[in-house]
């Protein structure tokens, strides 16, 4: 396996409690591990998506928003971030959430 | 089968309204959109979601004929002109020559929408006006997230649901009796794993939802009601 495909990997496998709590509606165990993952991880695109993802469920939508902005700025293909942040900004005709 | 019959739209003036209008009417099934603009790069900029784009000058009736605007063929003209009253009122003396059944038109400012009225156009918006009202809405009510008006008083509302509902059934809350207003349904963004792994959110939409369905974390209430009422419970 190459270096980059395990340190991938590996980070995956960091997330998955956090992404555990998020699949279980569990928002604030979410948050919290998530928020957690930002001070040890802070430069990593994947913790910035899921602090979205959780803010975007709970209707915070200003901070979904930033969140969804940093992934993008650390990883500039990160797709989903880009269709989260494009449904929230109203892009492609669906502003509804502000 | 009954086959579904095609709306012939035709959208004159595809500045950034006209440009909208377009990609909205596009989102819908059994939808022709005709495009006009004398601007080459306009028509071009929205030629992906028209049926027939056309570059000619509206307030030409030869032109507009050429293009196939008629009675025949055209069930909506929309006059989304924005760059000159003059043009605008022009084109729609020119739509209703040609006996186009519906005709919305854009007004600029207030003596444009009497003038469109007196020529017997059917709609008249005014997209400035609607999209500041939105705007102020969105800013003063951050809770009501869209809304649709029935009338004067009365409203459809998306209402983010207030923490006191979490875990509630709609019955215990008895959101009817207690606020006035009928629950239509619940949109619910459920987290799920895709295929390739990724994390994501997915949106349902419980319609008509039951007395017993319980008020999730992050619902969204769509709620029917007198404005009054949908204030209040955004109020909670």
């Amino acid at each position: 396996m190459k270096k980059e495909e395990s340190l991938k990997n590996n980070q995956g496998d960091i997330l998955e409690p956090g992404k555990f709590y998020l699949i279980n509606n569990r928002y604030d165990e979410a948050l919290k591990f998530f928020l957690d993952m930002q001070k040890k991880m802070p430069n990593n695109a994947e913790v910035y998506y899921h602090l979205g993802l959780i803010y975007e469920a709970k209707n915070e939508v200003s901070k979904a928003k930033e969140m969804f902005l940093k992934a993008i700025e650390l990883s500039a293909e990160h797709k989903l971030a880009k269709k989260h942040l494009d449904k929230i900004l109203g892009i492609n005709g669906n502003e509804k959430i502000k | 089968m009954v086959e579904e019959r095609l709306n012939t739209f035709v959208v004159i003036g595809l500045g950034v309204f006209g440009q909208y209008v377009v990609k909205f009417l596009s989102e819908f099934k059994n939808v022709n959109i005709i495009g006009i603009d004398k601007d080459e790069n306009k028509v071009e900029d929205v030629k992906e979601y028209l049926k027939i784009p056309v570059v000619c000058d509206a307030s030409d009736m030869k032109q507009l004929t050429e293009a196939g605007i008629d009675a025949k063929g055209i069930d909506v003209a929309i006059v989304a002109i924005g760059e000159s009253v003059e043009s605008s009122i022009y084109v729609t003396l020119l739509l209703k020559e040609l006996g186009i059944k519906k005709i919305v038109a854009r007004a600029l400012n207030n003596q444009h929408a009497k003038i469109l009225g007196k020529i017997g156009v059917d709609k008249i918006v005014y997209p400035e006006a609607i999209s500041a009202e939105q705007l102020v809405k969105s800013l003063l009510s951050p809770q009501i997230i869209d809304e649709f008006n029935l009338s004067e008083d009365h409203s459809i509302a998306e209402v983010v649901s207030p923490k006191e509902f979490y875990n509630k059934s709609l019955q215990s809350l008895a959101v009817r009796t207690k606020y006035r207003v009928t629950v239509l349904g619940i949109k619910r963004k459920m987290p799920e794993i895709s295929d390739t792994g990724e994390t994501d959110l997915k949106e349902e939409i419980i319609l008509l939802p039951s007395p017993e369905e319980k008020i999730s974390e992050g619902d969204i209430l769509i709620v029917a009601g007198r404005n009054v009422d949908i204030e209040r419970l955004r109020r909670v």
